[in-house]
């Protein structure tokens, strides 16, 4: 470990608001893109199966 | 040969050989990155110049890494999509250039936040931040280009031929802290050179770039999918498989 503190982890020594915004800048863009891909998977699923219904219809 | 590259640029049998690979993908990527986010963030010792600052690091350099090389594969996908007019290329063009544009604005902002304890100011207009931004207009200019025609094909066609175009600011990308008197710093990784920290330094910021790689693989190839399932909605086998997925939740 390189802090004795959680205090001393979660501040950064001082360096917290660099440290914890440019990571959750990074980390967020990594996480947006993995949910975008499944939403998107449900979104092309969800349209195909419209399609099949409707044409089943017609 | 021929005929070996053009099976495997099938859509359908692409897709049927990358079912098992996406969730190994993701996998690596959910083990690599907490583990080197960790050892990063609360194992590896203090720079004993930028003290705790450093941390940034292992989020700046990977998303740098994933901007560059993100574009340098939509511009292989643009050569072999003008070139042998594989339509394979050219979905997996489309869903990189969002990614590498994200992960060209979280360079930009995580650099600019290291910068003010750093450098003492969020934004100068050197070499190496200024043809990253150039990047970051190149994506946008790709992604909107895209869009611009009303026929599919002939947008994936400009976007291509925007992405071969804008394939020269990487080598300027990459060396402009050697060609240019730059306040950013050189390269601090290389394949040729023992690295210029310690071990524990080191070691999780390879976990944080191996894991950002995975990622990258995991979201081009599940986009990859998914556009191959929208493009082919009409064909038997993607019907078949739809509706497959759909009796098994029932």
């Amino acid at each position: 470990m390189a802090f004795q503190t959680l205090n001393e982890f979660l501040s950064m020594n001082g360096y917290g608001v660099y440290v914890w915004s440019a990571w959750a800048m990074v980390v967020g863009a990594w996480g947006v893109q993995a949910v975008w891909v499944h939403l998107e998977y449900r979104r092309v699923r969800a349209g195909i199966l419209r399609q099949i219904r409707r044409e089943a219809r017609s | 040969m021929w005929q070996w590259i053009h099976k495997w640029a099938s859509p359908k049998h692409f897709y049927r050989v990358s079912t098992r690979g996406a969730p190994w993908l993701w996998g690596l990527a959910l083990i690599l990155l907490p583990v080197g986010a960790l050892w990063g963030l609360a194992f590896a010792p203090a720079d004993y110049q930028q003290h705790d600052s450093f941390r940034i690091i292992y989020v700046h350099v990977p998303s740098a890494m994933l901007a560059e090389s993100c574009f340098a594969l939509m511009a292989v996908c643009a050569v072999v999509f003008l070139v042998w007019k594989i339509k394979l290329a050219d979905i997996v063009a489309k869903v990189a250039a969002p990614f590498g544009a994200s992960m060209t604005f979280a360079a930009l902002f995580s650099g600019a936040v290291w910068g003010i304890p750093t450098w003492g100011t969020w934004w100068v207009w050197d070499a190496r931040l200024t043809s990253m931004l150039i990047l970051l207009f190149l994506y946008f200019g790709i992604i909107a280009l895209r869009y611009a025609f009303a026929r599919e094909h002939s947008g994936g066609r400009a976007a291509a031929v925007l992405s071969l175009v804008g394939v020269v600011n990487l080598p300027i990308i990459k060396y402009s802290v050697e060609w240019w008197n730059t306040l950013h710093q050189t390269a601090s990784f290389s394949l040729t050179k023992a690295p210029s920290m310690p071990e524990s330094m080191w070691v999780p910021l390879l976990l944080m770039m191996l894991g950002a790689y995975a990622l990258f693989g995991a979201v081009v190839l599940s986009r990859t999918r998914n556009e191959i399932l929208r493009r082919e909605h009409r064909a038997r086998w993607v019907r078949a498989l739809i509706t497959d997925t759909c009796d098994k939740e029932h």
